[in-house]
Formats: structure tokens, C-alpha cells, sequence
């Protein structure tokens, strides 16, 4: 889902925000650390919320057990890369989660209809946190 | 009276695909080992099938996204064999470059955060960057500045899209590739100290008589091309492939055994490339190995590390040779006419040898596909080092047992798909 929150993002946000799309490289997010001073994941997240629901949230606040120590060639999760970034000091000032909770998270299953509804307002809740950056 | 002990290890990280160990032991006695591979076939091979030479590259590339440059690039072999078409010695040195590209990533990656945990006591990267900041952040560099190469030659260094049977999309210019000299000679500083740090590892004690295979060129360290040959004398075409090498269905594994006819398992990658190809090393690469104390013979897969380390040396340097001598081709790729025929690429991506073969009609759309990994050949051998090993090291506590076993799986950077992340190790005492 993030990708169509991303999408739905475009020319709604200021000139000096960048929207990325993941390329699936297994250090992306980790590359993006380093280079940019604020960061705003968008992405699917299981809270045990109602499929559907907006979570906005800091990603230092990521409970160290979620961090899941699986970091292989071929991927690494946005836990491991904040762990990785944490170790090496890499985090940007700001880094923040927009989540939609996800009804299935099966490989191959379809985005769930309520995830799919919730999309526009994750989008106004990612512009809420651009709107809201303070940079020290 | 026997003694029954098992111990699970419910998720092994840094290993790629789903797989499982199993090892049995009665008494002090391995009994049983079996590297299960439960992961279903991708069916590469058959999504291929129906399509158009020109799609191919594109479509191998989504095989692997650490490896892709290896498959397109054995695929485009195959094709350009089986069409006869001969590129410019531009364009070769080009392909060349960017599969040196691929190897500094993929060697990078696999050292400093798949592999170094094992030998320094770490569970992971994360806690070994806790502890030795600066040399991850060396190997997170190294592996951006192959990064950099694939996607300035591939347009992008995820499934990259200008290579094409015929030479590429688009070439760079001299100028162009002259800005990768700086990194690149970063890189190889860094690839330096990658060596010496990993050679001051402590190594276990574990020698196998592996028969190794790999490509050998004639003057070249093989990378794209040249003939298959084994530490057993076994010097063949890339077309004679399949009349030396066989694929086995084991019941316990989606992905088939190799072996090499009438004598059975072999061993691929960066050992048996130092072991085969030693004299085409540059000669600082070789000083740099017999400072370390690292010779062709070395047969102990846990050193495996430092070889790739030293191939990573080998690979800066080639990339700074061919950019000082690259002059920018005729055109970016030669005009290709599809007839029909049959054909073979072997080259050699950073986990060892790859073969692919395609037979393709007079339109050039494939009739049929084949594409041996590397992991695939290696999976037997696998195997047999489990079962050496674990009958070597019986004596040690079971959770030392379990992780050497890991970390012996590791050694082989095994890719066993790109889908799922774990493997779960079970050890059995009767």
C-alpha cells in the first residue's frame, strides 16, 4: 500500500520533499538515512488495530523485539535497517512511520478492501508529518 | 543405552531462501544429513518459454536481485552463441566491468553482513556494527561504489536494463567512466583492508578434496566467459555442459543435486576459482594472498572468506584497468538476427558458476529454457561438507555444533531463492 499512497502523493508535496519508491535494493532505506535529515515511512503495519486503521507513529519507538535479526543478501527488513542505522549512526533527525493496518499479510493476497479505503487518508496523514517537521 | 538429543535452531538469518538441516546422529555417528529444500520451483524456465529473446535479459534479471548481471549476462551469451552474433571488444570489456560491479557488491555485502558475525561472535551484523563501526561502514562503502558501477553501465542497480544481446542500450562515455576512478580506487583500498581484517580471523580446521569448477580464459581471471574446467582434468566447451554435468531429483529438496558424471559432487565459487585460476591474478593480488598465507591449494571452505575478499581486490583492479584502456564502441550494440539454434552461457557469478541454455526458433522466441545456479551445483557439496563436519566436531556442545553448521552453510553464500529468509537446523543424537 505504500507504494499507492506514494503515488497518490505526487504533486501534493512541498518542492523540497523527495518521494521514493523502494527499489528493492537490500541496503535502500539504510541509503536513505544518510541522505536525507528527515524520513517518512509509508508501509503496511500489523498493530492488531482494525484493518484500515492510520498509524502514525516515531520509528525510533520501534520495540527492539521487532527488530528481527533476519538481515539476509537479498532484503532487509525496516527493522533491521533501523537497527543497523542506529549502530552505525546513521538515523536521520527525524524518521517517522505512516502505517495502514493490513487485514492479510499471506504472500500473494490481495490488498484487503479496507486497507485500499484507507489510502487517501494515509496520504493527508503523510502531509500532516511533512507539514509538521521541525529540523533543529 | 542411546541417547536421543535434538536441537532446532528456529531461525538461521543470513542465508537466502527457506531451507532446512537435518542431522542425525547414532551414538558419535553421523548418520544422516539432508539439506531440505522445501521452497517451491520459481519456474523460471517455463515463464520464459514463448517469449522473445529481447524480453530475456530482463526477465533473468528478476532471478536474483544480488546476482542479476550473472544471469543476463549468461543469458545473453547463450543467445549471442546461438545466433552467432560476435560483439565489439568495447562492449566485452564493458560486460566485463559491469559484472566486476556485481562482484564488489555482492562479495561486500556477504563479508561484512552475512558472514563476519559467524567469525567474530556476533548474532548479527547489527551487534557486530555496535562493536566495529568503522569496518561495516567500510563494507556498506565497498558495496555502494559496485553498486554505483552496476547502475552507470545498467542504467539502475536493481534488475538492471541496458544489457541486451548484442552489447547494451546505451554505453557510457570515456568520461563518463573515468568519474568511477576515484571511488573505485577507494574501493580497492578498502577491499585491502577487507583482507587483511577477515585473514585475521580465526578459521576452523576443516579440509575437504573437493573437485573444483570453474571457467578458465586464457589469460583472463574468468569472469564471462571461457572454458569449463575441473581440478580433475575435466576441460570442456561451454556446449559440452550437460555431457559431463547431471542434475539429480533428491525427495528432500525442490531444488536438484548436481554432480559431474561418474564421480559425483564438485564444488563452484570463490574457492575453486582461486584454486583454478591463481596464476591470472594480478600480481598484487597474488602478493596480497601470500601475505596473508592464502595459496591455490587452500581447501578449507571457511577461508572462503578471505578468497572473497581477495577476488574483491582482483575485481577494483580489473575495473580500474578497463577503465584506462576503454574506448567507447562503434555503437552501442551490434544489429542482431534471431535464427534458429541452440545455446549455452556459463559464466561466473560471485556464488560460482551459471549455466544457462536456450533453444529459440527463426523468430527468436524460446522454445525451451535451462538455468543451472550456482547453489544448485553446490548443493551436494554442501551436503557432504555438513556431513564431514559434523562428524569431525561430534565432541563439541551442541549449540557450537549447530552453529558451526551455519556458518558452514554461510560459507557457500548460498542463495537458495530470493523469496523467504530462514532456515531451520535440526540435530538429532540417538
Amino acid at each position: 500500500m505504500g507504494i499507492l499512497v506514494l503515488r497518490a502523493l505526487r504533486g501534493r508535496v512541498p518542492e523540497d520533499v523527495e518521494l521514493l519508491e523502494d527499489t528493492g535494493a537490500p541496503l535502500f532505506v539504510l541509503e536513505q538515512f544518510q541522505r536525507f535529515d528527515a524520513l517518512i515511512l509509508v508501509d503496511a503495519v500489523r498493530s492488531g488495530s482494525p484493518p484500515g486503521t492510520v498509524l502514525c507513529f516515531d520509528g525510533r519507538q520501534i520495540p527492539a523485539g521487532l527488530r528481527a535479526r533476519a538481515i539476509s543478501s537479498h532484503g532487509m527488513c525496516v527493522h533491521d535497517a533501523l537497527g543497523l542505522g542506529e549502530a552505525l549512526g546513521l538515523l536521520p533527525e527525524v524518521i517517522r512511520v505512516v502505517g495502514i493496518e493490513a487485514a492479510d499479510f499471506t504472500p500473494g493476497a490481495p490488498m484487503s478492501v479496507e486497507t485500499e479505503r484507507a489510502v487517501p487518508d494515509a496520504v493527508d496523514a503523510v502531509l500532516r508529518e511533512i507539514a509538521a517537521i521541525t529540523l533543529s | 543405552m542411546s541417547q536421543t538429543r535434538t536441537i532446532k535452531v528456529e531461525t538461521l538469518a543470513r542465508v537466502e531462501g527457506e531451507g532446512s538441516l537435518y542431522v542425525r546422529f547414532s551414538g558419535s555417528h553421523v548418520a544422516e544429513v539432508k539439506l531440505k529444500i522445501p521452497e517451491p520451483p520459481r519456474l523460471f524456465e517455463g515463464i520464459l518459454e514463448g517469449r522473445t529473446y529481447e524480453e530475456l535479459p530482463d526477465i533473468v534479471a528478476r532471478i536474483c536481485g544480488i546476482c542479476p548481471v550473472a544471469h543476463q549476462m549468461s543469458a545473453i551469451n547463450a543467445v549471442e552463441q546461438a545466433f552467432g552474433v560476435a560483439v565489439h571488444p568495447s562492449i566485452r570489456a564493458l560486460r566485463r566491468l559491469f559484472y566486476c560491479g556485481e562482484w564488489i557488491e555482492s562479495h561486500a555485502l556477504h563479508i561484512y553482513l552475512l558472514h563476519a558475525p559467524d567469525y567474530l561472535g556476533y548474532e548479527d551484523a547489527i551487534l557486530l556494527a555496535r562493536d566495529h563501526r568503522p569496518r561495516v561502514e567500510a563494507g556498506l562503502k565497498l558495496k555502494k561504489i559496485g553498486n554505483d558501477l552496476m547502475a552507470l553501465l545498467g542504467g539502475r542497480e536493481i534488475h538492471p536494463v541496458s544489457a541486451c544481446v548484442g552489447g547494451f542500450y546505451k554505453t557510457p562515455t570515456a568520461a563518463g567512466l573515468r568519474k568511477m576512478r576515484g571511488p573505485l580506487e577507494e574501493a580497492r583500498d578498502l577491499a585491502v583492508e577487507t583482507a587483511r581484517f577477515v585473514a585475521g580471523f580465526e578459521i576452523p580446521d576443516f579440509e575437504q578434496p573437493y573437485e573444483f569448477v570453474a571457467l578458465r580464459h586464457e589469460t583472463e581471471y574468468a569472469i564471462n566467459d571461457g572454458r569449463v574446467v575441473s581440478s580433475k582434468g575435466l576441460d570442456i566447451a561451454v556446449d559440452q555442459y550437460l555431457d559431463h554435468f547431471v542434475e539429480r531429483q533428491v525427495s528432500h529438496s525442490h531444488a536438484l543435486h548436481s554432480s559431474i558424471r561418474g564421480r559425483g559432487s564438485y564444488l563452484v565459487g570463490p574457492l575453486a576459482r582461486f584454486h583454478l585460476n591463481f596464476d591470472r591474478l594480478p600480481d598484487s593480488v597474488r602478493a596480497l594472498a601470500n601475505e596473508l598465507g592464502m595459496s591455490p591449494e587452500c581447501s578449507n571452505p571457511f577461508k572462503g572468506i578471505i578468497i572473497r575478499a581477495l577476488e574483491t581486490v582482483f575485481a577494483c583492479e580489473e575495473c580500474l584497468r578497463l577503465i584506462d584502456q576503454y574506448e567507447p564502441p562503434p555503437a552501442p550494440r551490434v544489429e542482431v538476427h534471431p535464427r534458429a539454434g541452440v545455446g549455452q552461457g556459463c559464466t561466473e557469478a560471485p556464488r560460482g558458476l551459471l549455466y544457462h541454455r536456450y533453444e529459440l526458433d527463426e523468430n527468436g522466441i524460446i522454445r525451451s529454457a535451462r538455468i543451472i545456479p550456482p547453489t544448485a551445483q553446490s548443493l551436494k557439496r554442501m551436503e557432504e561438507d555438513l556431513y564431514f563436519l559434523v562428524g569431525e566436531m561430534a565432541a563439541l556442545p551442541t549449540p557450537e555444533l549447530t552453529h558451526r553448521c551455519e556458518q558452514a552453510i554461510r560459507n557457500y553464500d548460498p542463495c537458495i531463492s530470493c523469496a523467504t529468509h530462514f532456515l531451520q537446523v535440526t540435530l538429532e543424537r540417538e
